[in-house]
């Protein structure tokens, strides 16, 4: 088994969201090795109950699940369940639907609550980095 | 050419009046009187009725009007079409609006129909231009895009993250130990295939005003050709498929078209049926109309999963879906061959009982190249 090592993630929770089931899959047992408690939805509306009923350390949303902007959609509801819980949206369209994000720039309107924009050809040594910078784990 | 829009609601001062809106779009186009343009409207009332209707037939724009209790409806309008609504003055309303993915959203109050008009008239020449140069149309603009790149790159990024996962050897050395993974990665691989196959048929129904040649063709070959293929699935399972088409029944149309709607409608037939199920294709001819229908015994679907069936890459997804592959362009396929045939699909169905698709095509007299 390969050893991944560990940030201090173990006893910290994180919600991901993903309709793809390979997809989540990966990003699960990625998550796991990593130490978090992982839950798990497929759909907004799920992701939406359990949003509701416990705050996360960390949410992973894909953005197109049954509509087309439940990523955003979700990130804004879990940032009003708990403004500290940092929101990673994974997505595959992101270049051609326009949407150029950089995660540190402000958006002027303030509608994406989300805190990093990965594509899907997710190379998971830049999950972790992100992971890392969001959960202020010292380098 | 017909611009066929959708009215929703009762709007302001009775601005949802047919007669008003084809002047207000023909004063932004003088043009459209030379281009032999009409409008035709159709009226519902509430967000379920639009939703229904946009899901039934294509519109080019819709028009909706919700009471200021009606603002809860707003979420589900999930509507085909680009949309203008009509709001009143209150901030959480047109935020609703605006999640709810409308086009346009203009204010009830003084000045309501200029502004109404205003609108109107933006849309109106790109609506015009859109169906002037037969491209894939205004609806399926950018999001259309947006969803190929999403249904191409998804298999490709989850095959790859499979291999990384075993170049890591992320479960051991063992090779058996990654069995699921190649597994998982050979089936989406084998659905890449599927959707690129469908995106050629796809385009090649796309390709009007393009010149194609019609041929006269035997049907009864044809459904054998599209039933071969989804034998073995269906064996499999134990779903049977049986074929009732008149003996003789021949029909004019350009290669392949007729075997691309046969085939999609079986197919879906067979991968939504229940074990032992059984899948039933007839085809009849009356009046120069060519009758088309696949009934199955499968899960069928709710009203308003139904509903969003006329969108591309729509796929019901839910515990009875869950694991059936599927580009989400069969339909789309279907619908756009019937409508180069002056045709039509019609869908009946009903949850956890199966599900009637039913395709109708207007035939060219005999040895016409059409153009088309």
């Amino acid at each position: 088994m390969n050893e991944h090592k560990s940030k201090g993630y173990a006893g910290k929770t994180a919600l991901l969201v993903e309709d793809d089931p390979d997809c989540m899959e990966q990003v699960k047992t990625h998550l796991e090795n990593a130490g978090f408690s992982v839950a798990t939805a497929e759909t907004q509306l799920e992701a939406e109950r359990l949003i509701e009923d416990k705050a996360f350390d960390l949410a992973v949303f894909d953005l197109m699940l049954e509509n087309k902007d439940s990523g955003f959609i979700l990130s804004y509801k879990a940032k009003k369940r708990n403004s500290a819980t940092p929101v990673i949206l994974i997505t595959c369209v992101a270049s051609e639907a326009g949407l150029h994000f950089d995660s540190f720039e402000e958006d002027p309107m303030g509608w994406v609550k989300a805190d990093a924009i990965l594509d899907k050809q997710i190379r998971f040594e830049q999950l972790d980095r992100e992971i890392d910078r969001l959960l202020l784990v010292p380098a | 050419m017909t611009l066929k829009i959708l009215l929703c609601g009762e709007a302001p001062c009775g601005a949802w009046d047919a007669e008003r809106i084809s002047q207000a779009l023909r004063t932004a186009v003088p043009e459209l009187d030379l281009l032999d343009v009409e409008t035709s409207f159709e009226r519902v009332q509430g967000a379920g009725e639009a939703r229904k209707a946009s899901g039934a037939s294509h519109f080019d724009l819709a028009l909706v009007s919700l009471p200021q209790e009606g603002r809860d409806q707003l979420p589900s309008l999930k509507l085909c079409a680009p949309f203008v609504v009509a709001a009143i003055k209150d901030a959480s309303f047109f935020k609703s609006a605006a999640a709810a993915g409308a086009s346009e959203i203009v204010c009830a109050g003084e000045g309501f129909e200029t502004r109404l008009d205003a609108v109107l008239q933006s849309y109106s020449r790109r609506l015009a231009i859109a169906k002037l140069s037969s491209d894939i149309g205004l609806r399926r603009e950018l999001p259309f895009i947006a969803m190929l790149s999403h249904e191409l790159k998804s298999p490709l990024a989850t095959v790859e993250g499979y291999l990384r996962m075993m170049e890591a050897r992320e479960s051991g050395d063992a090779i058996s130990n990654y069995d699921r993974m190649i597994k998982r990665s050979l089936l989406r691989l084998n659905a890449m295939h599927k959707l690129i196959g469908d995106i050629i048929d796809l385009a090649r129904a796309e390709s009007s005003g393009t010149s194609r040649e019609m041929t006269r063709h035997e049907l009864r070959a044809v459904c054998k050709e599209a039933v071969e293929p989804l034998l073995d699935a269906a064996g499999s399972r134990g779903i049977s498929i049986d074929c009732q088409a008149p003996d003789g029944l021949s029909f004019n149309s350009a290669q392949g078209d007729l075997r691309a709607i046969i085939s999609n409608l079986l197919s879906n037939a067979v991968k939504y049926n229940r074990s032992g199920g059984s899948v039933h294709l007839s085809l009849s001819q009356n009046a120069g109309i060519l009758k088309i229908k696949v009934a199955d015994t499968g899960i069928g679907m709710a009203p308003e999963e139904l509903g969003r069936l006329s969108c591309e890459f729509a796929r019901i997804r839910n515990s009875d879906t869950r694991e059936i592959p599927g580009s989400g362009l069969g339909l789309s396929i279907v619908r756009r061959i019937a409508s180069l045939y002056g045709g039509s699909l019609s869908i009946e169905s009903k949850r956890g009982e199966g599900s009637s698709f039913i395709v109708e095509l207007r035939e060219a007299p005999s040895g016409q190249n059409k153009e088309l």
